[in-house]
């Protein structure tokens, strides 16, 4: 137990209560969004079918990337990246900048034939909703990384206020009272699931404000470059960079495998350890220039947790090592807590973890919400917009922003890559039938008061369903056949979405089992002065 | 709570610009006084933001702690 004053206490209660109920919302929405993005890469997987393959890490680039390279036609200076196979992701992916005209194009290749693969135009788990996470697609000046920044600091102030205020923690942890009234079970889950993840609570948006602090310490980062905030980033990541000859160069690109396998060894070496020192990207820049070069750089541990911000570079012509750079001791730190929110490790047990992570902050939030909420209703008779406008925010906020996550897998699932309305692509209006389901939510919760609850949970369950069966319809690949081709991400994708359905469903009967017992309770009373206090228990 | 807030941010960019501009002379590599002062200061933030709130001072600690901040970044700015 934590002995404070009672004065202290009650400005924690305070700070607890107004800025959860205020950034609820966010939160929420941010925490759902991570909680998606610990599998994205497997999402992309089930919303893009040409990722449907099994690859492996140790992939030659020569055979395959080499024969596309040598044919894209890009001028003098430009540059070039490749992603290489991994596990998760399956394919070589080539991302090239022309310098002549500024375009940027991508090639996706089969890994073991080179094929260049046909591609769902879909922005998909890494394009949409792990944005959505950091960022909440508001690109105008940042503005969404601060808002999200602002929501992890208070999270961050959430989790200590809420310390503070429970007199009994430990206690409290082991206490769930399933068979007492609604706002009851509500808070014993908020506490329970509050204690449960503790720690990950604080570490998560700790590290998150981390990742982008070059966003927003952009002054003071660089106040030592001359007000050069490139300059600052390039030494926090341990960049490199040579400068253009201008004199065009006959060498030809001779291969890759021989500098990856060179970098490789050079960290092996220096690590002393039999790890995976894998390389995650290679950059070819100053593309048929003098100064051309090959940079190797492994940026995940993938063994570890942190990222590991290796990075090798050789002239391309000669093959001499131009600059070798591993993290500096602090700047380990740091890296490690970056990787650790970025969760890109090889361990499948600790990732599942993370998601239970995600999803129990989740609850917390939502529980903390409900419980504000049923206050405000308790008290606000006198208000009824004022309370139908927080209930439909709240319902709009949990089961709506499900609803429109479910409809844009729908979406993904129906529409084809020809798909056009009013100039959107099909990527547009996948994204299109997100907003407009989740704008939809809100509308339907206004209209429809507390029947909402329910109204949405038989959304939820019917389109996870739908969008589970509408994967097995356009690809054929249901739950056992994506088993037996070890199609895990697909699989595992499915089980999710069905697992969701099922919880929707169990919640609808908890809900009606509770307004059976109230009911019951009120009938035995007789009391028709209770019923406003009922309606607001059974939130 | 955002003027708690907007307080602490303050604290955390000097924390920042004084690691950047003199970590470094004291013989820690850049990179390093650089990752330095980003993890104190987001650790700060939240910390100096809850106790801001908690304080019974808190327009008088505000305007210290704002005073003090001033006085370190303003001639590093100009520097």
């Amino acid at each position: 137990m934590i002995k404070v004053s009672e004065d202290f206490r009650r400005t924690m209660w305070w700070l607890h209560s107004w800025a959860g109920a205020g950034l609820a919302g966010l939160l929420f929405v941010i925490f759902w969004f991570g909680t998606l993005s610990v599998f994205d890469q497997e999402i992309d997987q089930w919303m893009k079918p040409e990722l449907r393959i099994t690859s492996g890490d140790n992939i030659a680039l020569d055979p395959i990337a080499l024969p596309q390279l040598q044919a894209l036609d890009v001028a003098q200076g430009s540059e070039i990246m490749i992603v290489r196979p991994e596990q998760r992701w399956p394919t070589v992916d080539i991302y090239y900048t022309d310098r002549a005209t500024g375009e940027d194009g991508f090639l996706r290749l089969d890994p073991h034939t080179g094929a260049a693969l046909k591609q769902t135009n879909s922005l998909a788990a890494t394009d949409f909703l792990f944005p959505m996470h950091y960022s909440l697609h508001a690109s105008w000046q940042n503005i969404g990384y601060w808002i999200v920044a602002f929501a992890a600091l208070s999270m961050l102030v959430l989790v200590i206020s809420g310390v503070f205020i429970h007199r009994k923690i430990i206690e409290e942890f082991f206490t769930l009272r399933p068979k007492k009234p609604a706002r009851r079970v509500i808070l014993d889950l908020h506490t329970l699931f509050g204690v449960a993840a503790l720690p990950f609570y604080v570490i998560m948006p700790l590290s998150g404000i981390m990742i982008f602090a070059t966003t927003y310490f952009a002054g003071p980062l660089s106040l030592p470059f001359a007000g050069d905030l490139a300059a600052a980033e390039r030494v926090l990541d341990n960049g490199f960079e040579r400068p253009l000859a201008g004199q065009a160069s006959t060498t030809s690109l001779g291969g890759i495998d021989t500098f990856i396998k060179r970098a490789e060894d050079i960290w092996r070496q220096a690590s002393g350890a039999q790890g995976r020192e894998r390389s995650d990207f290679v950059y070819l820049h100053n593309m048929h220039d003098e100064n051309a070069y090959i940079s190797v750089e492994r940026y995940y541990e993938r063994d570890g947790v942190g990222m590991a911000l290796n990075h090798i570079a050789f002239d391309l012509k000669t093959g001499e090592i131009l600059s070798l750079v591993n993290p500096t001791p602090v700047q380990q730190v740091l890296a490690w807590l970056k990787g650790f929110h970025f969760v890109q490790f090889d361990h499948w047990a600790l990732r599942w973890l993370y998601f239970c992570g995600g999803l129990s902050g989740c609850i917390m939030i939502a529980c903390g919400f409900l419980l504000w909420m049923n206050a405000r209703l308790r008290k606000g008779a006198k208000a009824p917009a004022k309370v139908r406008a927080a209930r439909a925010f709240t319902i709009g906020t949990m089961t709506g922003t499900l609803c429109a996550t479910a409809c844009f897998f729908i979406a993904n699932r129906l529409l084809t890559n020809a798909a056009e309305l009013a100039g959107f692509d099909r990527a547009a209006l996948e994204v299109w039938a997100f907003f407009g389901v989740w704008i939809a939510a809100f509308a339907h919760a206004a209209l429809r008061g507390r029947a909402a609850w329910k109204d949405q949970l038989w959304a939820i369950a019917v389109l996870t369903i739908a969008a589970a069966a509408l994967n097995w319809i356009t690809t054929g690949d249901w739950l056992m056949a994506s088993m037996s081709q070890s199609l895990w991400a697909v699989a595992g994708m499915d089980i999710v979405l069905l697992t969701t359905a099922l919880t929707a469903l169990l919640t609808l009967k908890a809900m009606a089992r509770q307004e059976a017992g109230l009911e019951k309770q009120s009938g035995s009373i007789g009391s028709s002065q209770m019923q406003p206090r009922m309606s607001g228990q059974a939130e | 709570m955002i003027g708690a807030l907007l307080v602490s941010y303050l604290v955390a960019s000097t924390i920042v610009a004084l690691s950047a501009m003199y970590l470094g002379q004291l013989g820690l590599a850049q990179a390093d006084g650089l990752s330095f002062g980003i993890m104190l200061s987001i650790v700060t933030l939240p910390i100096l933001g809850v106790w801001l709130i908690a304080t019974k001072y808190f327009l008088r600690a505000c305007l210290v702690i704002s005073s003090l901040c001033g006085l370190a970044l303003v001639p590093m700015s100009v520097a």
